[in-house]
């Protein structure tokens, strides 16, 4: 009765036929050998019909799409005549560098690697009394890019950005979670504000020539690292939970940080550091 | 201590209880007796002969190894290759050197092109997954030029994944007969009877 329901099961007639019991490793090796060769050889001439293939110049992933990580997003903001800048930057999840060297009548550049279009931040733009204000926001934030900013894929998205040195400019950075690096030796500071939820974060200041400024700079859960130049008048007041803190030429009274030549009668710039937990490490250079 | 036959008999049965079965472990202990009666019908001491043999902890050794290698060689485990391996470090220092880090060199080379392969294969699996939801129209798992070649370009590199896995296998397989033959080749030196084998 069995056999006859076999028999009438196409399935089961064809795994019979198949007779896996006389397939042998050398068997085994060879098919592997021929769907290789097959495969490869269909996949390629079908990118090749569909006129993928041969690749273009600006095309060196192989038959994978350009992922935004090979091309990044560039955006430029001009100066437009203005004397002072403000770059607000809020990066929800990713990588964050920071650093002077725009190119000349540029205030901003900004370059995005995410694998995500949707990551693509947001942009705007204002010159108000001479005062041009960027803003790059992650549009994780929106609402409706919620999902698309919990995606993995989105974990994976730098920002680099080159700000002038031609004018003085005041920072806002933001970054919820995800290395922050800020090298600013070269720019010319109003303000600093750095607020790191998670991750590690790199001031940068060595060579710094600007004029005075105040920072504040928040970090939760992560490193925090201050370079700033050995000659300059700065003070450092600390607000610090758990982790070690270690200085080099830098001089501590009570929560209160100097450089080695700080004079109250002299511009002033002020830092204050709100550090939950993780190490700082100050250097005077 | 006293240099005796009893006493000579009674450490090399003591070292190699456990490693070696029983009716082997007798032969061994029968032929060493049969060593000592002989000699002491040719009127030589139990000193002499103690000397002549060797210490009873190094004999114990090299038997141990011997028995661990034949072993690995009948029976092919990753289990005996190890234990070969390891008791064969006892024989000297320098094994460390010219056992333990080749050993630990081929080790690592079979895992690497072991891990190479599952990455192909597993990377392959996802890009078929991938191609069928780019077929779907999701642009989030858009990767592929063309979505119809990356099935086959995928199926390509799952097969590409199984032979290098396969092949791992064969060179494992390989490694295993010749870790073999050079374990026994540094028995034959260290205990010096390389010319009789």
């Amino acid at each position: 009765m069995s056999q006859k329901r076999q028999d009438d099961d196409p399935l089961a007639c064809f795994v019979c036929n198949l007779n896996l019991s006389g397939l042998t490793m050398t068997k085994v090796i060879l098919w592997l050998i021929a769907i290789t060769i097959v495969s490869f050889a269909i996949g390629f001439c079908t990118m090749a019909l569909s006129g993928d293939f041969p690749l273009g110049a600006e095309q060196k992933a192989g038959p994978f799409k350009n992922t935004v990580l090979s091309s990044p997003n560039t955006t430029t903001f001009p100066l437009d005549g203005a004397s002072s800048g403000e770059i607000r930057l809020l990066l929800g999840a990713g990588d964050l560098t920071v650093q002077g060297g725009a190119r000349d009548g540029q205030l901003m550049e900004a370059e995005v690697f995410s694998e995500l279009p949707e990551m693509q931040p947001d942009y705007t733009h204002v010159l108000n009394n001479s005062v041009m204000t960027v803003s790059m926001t992650e549009t994780g934030h929106k609402k409706k890019e919620w999902v698309v900013a919990h995606l993995p894929e989105s974990w994976a998205n730098t920002w680099d950005v080159r700000a002038s040195d031609e004018i003085p400019v005041a920072f806002t950075v933001m970054v919820g979670a995800g290395d922050c690096e800020l090298i600013l030796g070269t720019a010319n500071l109003t303000s600093l504000t750095v607020n790191n939820g998670i991750g590690d974060t790199m001031i940068d200041l060595a060579g710094y020539h600007g004029g005075r400024y105040d920072a504040t700079i928040h970090n939760g859960v992560g490193d925090l690292t201050l370079r700033i130049p050995r000659e300059s008048n700065t003070r450092i007041l600390m607000h610090h939970g758990v982790g070690d803190i270690t200085t080099s030429g830098i001089v501590q009274t009570d929560e209160t940080y100097m450089t080695a030549s700080f004079n109250p009668a002299l511009p002033v710039s002020e830092i204050v550091i709100k550090q939950g937990v993780g190490s700082i490490q100050l250097e005077a250079v | 201590m006293l240099q005796n036959e009893q006493e000579y008999i009674r450490i090399l049965k003591h070292r190699l209880e456990g490693t070696l079965p029983k009716d082997e472990l007798d032969d061994i202990i029968s032929d060493y007796s049969e060593h000592f009666s002989i000699g002491k019908a040719n009127g030589r001491t139990d000193e002499e002969l103690w000397r002549s043999l060797g210490s009873p902890e190094d004999v114990a050794r090299e038997i141990r190894v011997m028995h661990l290698v034949k072993k690995a060689e009948d029976v092919r485990s990753c289990k005996n290759i190890f234990h070969a391996v390891i008791a064969t470090l006892g024989l000297g220092l320098f094994n460390l050197v010219f056992v333990l880090v080749p050993f630990i060199m081929f080790l690592l080379l079979l895992f690497v092109i072991f891990l190479l392969g599952t990455v192909i294969t597993l990377a392959g699996l996802v890009g078929v997954v991938f191609s069928l939801l780019q077929i779907l129209g999701l642009s989030t798992f858009s990767v592929w030029l063309s979505p119809v070649a990356g099935v086959f370009l995928s199926i390509g590199m799952i097969s590409t994944g199984l032979l290098i896995v396969i092949g791992n296998y064969y060179l494992a397989r390989f490694c295993y007969h010749g870790c073999i033959r050079y374990l026994k080749w540094n028995i034959s030196v260290i205990t010096g009877t390389e010319s009789e084998a």
